[in-house]
């Protein structure tokens, strides 16, 4: 995965001792500092997932808010405590995919909001990253919420196959066909689009950034 | 295959790199909003009868489930529409993103389809920024509201007032952001909120009774809480004699929602109706096509009559179609029309960035400065700080050197940082 970087980060002390498999102990017995802890040692992944799928920070704090209440339901049903993480990142996953679904059905009945607008004209400068940001989310809003998951997950978080397709719950085969699709929409799309365009035909300026 | 597939692993880190730099520190924020509630619920939720109360709940969700099955079965499928408002004397609807003016003499009423309500105090300027199906998130900007939110609808309200966050559940309480002198006050009179801010090490919960007043300019810590009646510091207002804690519904009466007077002074012309084809196009990212249909219909009409999103849409559009002088005339009619809203701001930064484009450094200059004064902790104030430093590098202005130092103490790991960095030298 991409290390993330550039990010200040609240960083706690993980008062709480043991691993996950302990931690998920705990937290089966409705201990309140394991609760905490969960929170620590795991948001700031969560939340790294749901900025790459989401692309944005648009009620950031409530998504990442769902995600924790339905890890805390539902940890009961975790069988392999060793993969919390995974299991959370699922988790992460299928809630920004749900609010992915809500946006497109609601998208046609109001304007978009500025800040979600692609900002800016096409580019005149190779190092200006931002602007393939905004017109790379602009874009992903043209897939389906399926293949928007996948491909952010494999080319933005850079995860692996296998942990993509972990993530979204489907086997390897699946996950493979979905990114084909991703991969060949996003590229007739982004090849319209005035930013994103003169980036695609000189692949090397990607390294600029 | 082989070489698009590296072009896009390409594109995928440089976006992770640029969305790790420009989320650092708002995100944290939502983080320590999330950790707060999750928290505070489990504080209500865990304890001893947890055990047992699962089991109820079980039993409700049971419950629950066969009340939702009947209605599936005999009414169809619900979908919780997101809670409408409305606004003022005239209770026209109201439209997310639209900023909101109470008039110097007459409050402004909001009121949302829970039994919410947001009084807008004389002079105040707010907008709502989304609604949910169980809430919304109201940016007040600058002046004093009575807020009062339903507690029987189970929901998730968050409130910007200035710099400050207040997570809301259920309750009654005024709040006021004095932006010039820096000052945010709460009063609470039912209930309890969480309040994140400047000087607030995490969040606060303040509870009935109480009122939290932060000095944001002063040095050492000046947020605390002060209950009613006690002899503490003096508090933004006293809270026996202050009208504020009047019931909602004559405050709301007062602001005239069932007078049909409108003395309120709406920023934009709410016409909620289907959305005008330009912007589907833009939405889709097909702005030539968007452009030659806001053409179609009369650009400048649209700059002349249309609401701050949409001129800002518009303006957008016209960049992206390669019009950089229709692009200008929207923005600066945005920043006519909507004179100190958010949008107008942004229209600064962008009319900066076209200048700068163009060749006009000192031009730059000036726009990405305006954008600082009216959105000093806007989303691109960051942006506007590199690129003033780097137009007056450009320049060759020894100025450059001392905005570089003050880039780098603001924003040690920003996008601007290593040219910065360059800029100071050894």
């Amino acid at each position: 995965m991409h290390e993330p970087c550039g990010t200040a980060e609240v960083v706690r002390p993980d008062v709480f001792q043991g691993d996950d498999t302990q931690l998920v102990e705990s937290l089966r017995t409705g201990s309140r500092e394991a609760r905490a802890r969960l929170f620590d040692r795991h948001a700031p992944h969560v939340r790294r997932i749901l900025i790459r799928l989401l692309g944005h920070q648009d009620e950031l704090a409530d998504v990442l808010h769902d995600v924790f209440v339905q890890a805390l339901r539902d940890i009961g049903k975790l069988r392999e405590p060793r993969a919390l993480k995974a299991w959370l990142t699922r988790i992460a996953v299928f809630t920004a995919r749900g609010r992915i679904r809500k946006a497109s059905r609601r998208r046609w009945l109001r304007l978009l909001p500025p800040e979600q607008l692609p900002e800016m004209e096409a580019p005149a400068r190779g190092d200006d990253v931002g602007e393939a940001l905004r017109a790379t989310y602009a874009v992903l809003t043209q897939l389906s919420a399926d293949e928007r998951v996948a491909f952010s997950l494999r080319f933005i978080e850079g995860m692996e196959l296998k942990q993509v397709a972990a993530a979204c719950d489907v086997s390897l085969a699946t996950i493979k066909r979905r990114l084909r699709r991703a991969e060949t929409r996003f590229v007739d799309i982004a090849g319209q689009h005035p930013v994103l365009r003169s980036w695609l035909e000189e692949g090397t300026r990607w390294g600029e950034g | 295959m082989g070489r698009r597939m590296s072009q896009l692993e390409q594109l995928g880190r440089s976006i992770a790199v640029k969305q790790d730099e420009e989320h650092g520190a708002s995100s944290d924020d939502a983080l320590e909003q999330a950790r707060a509630r999750l928290l505070s619920e489990s504080a209500r939720g865990s304890g001893r009868g947890a055990g047992r109360r699962w089991v109820m709940l079980a039993v409700a969700a049971l419950a629950a489930s066969a009340l939702l099955w009947l209605s599936f079965r005999f009414v169809g499928q619900p979908d919780a529409p997101p809670l409408s408002f409305e606004v003022g004397p005239s209770q026209r609807a109201g439209v997310v993103s639209e900023w909101l003016r109470a008039s110097p003499s007459q409050d402004l009423g909001l009121r949302f389809s829970d039994g919410s309500t947001v009084l807008l105090r004389a002079d105040a300027r707010a907008r709502v920024v989304a609604v949910t199906t169980s809430g919304a998130r109201v940016a007040i900007e600058r002046g004093r509201a009575a807020v009062s939110v339903n507690p029987k609808a189970n929901g998730n309200w968050l409130l910007q007032v200035g710099p400050f966050d207040v997570t809301v559940t259920g309750t009654r309480f005024d709040v006021a952001w004095d932006a010039k002198a820096e000052v945010f006050s709460i009063e609470l009179h039912d209930g309890s909120v969480l309040v994140a801010g400047p000087r607030i090490d995490g969040s606060r919960p303040v509870v009935a009774g109480e009122t939290l007043r932060v000095e944001v300019a002063r040095k050492q810590a000046a947020s605390r809480a002060t209950p009613r009646g006690s002899s503490g510091p003096p508090t933004a207002h006293a809270p026996t004699a202050d009208p504020l804690v009047e019931s909602p519904e004559a405050q709301l009466s007062d602001a005239g929602l069932s007078a049909p007077r409108v003395d309120a002074a709406p920023l934009v012309d709410a016409a909620a109706a289907a959305p005008p084809s330009w912007t589907v196009l833009a939405g889709k990212g097909k702005y030539k096509e968007a452009f030659a249909d806001a053409e179609a219909v009369g650009f400048s009409a649209i700059c002349g009559s249309g609401s701050a999103s949409q001129v800002l849409m518009l303006a957008d559009v016209a960049r992206f179609a390669g019009k950089p002088a229709r692009a200008r005339e929207a923005y600066l009619a945005l920043r006519k029309r909507f004179a100190g809203s958010g949008q107008a701001a942004m229209a600064a930064f962008a009319i900066g960035r076209m200048t700068f484009h163009g060749g006009s450094t000192g031009g730059a200059i000036t726009w990405f400065q305006r954008y600082l004064q009216e959105a000093p902790s806007g989303s691109l104030a960051s942006a506007a700080l590199g690129r003033i430093m780097e137009a007056q590098h450009a320049q060759g202005s020894s100025a450059a050197k001392v905005t570089a130092k003050r880039y780098l103490a603001r924003y040690p790991k920003g996008p601007h940082a290593q040219l910065a960095t360059k800029i100071i030298g050894p």
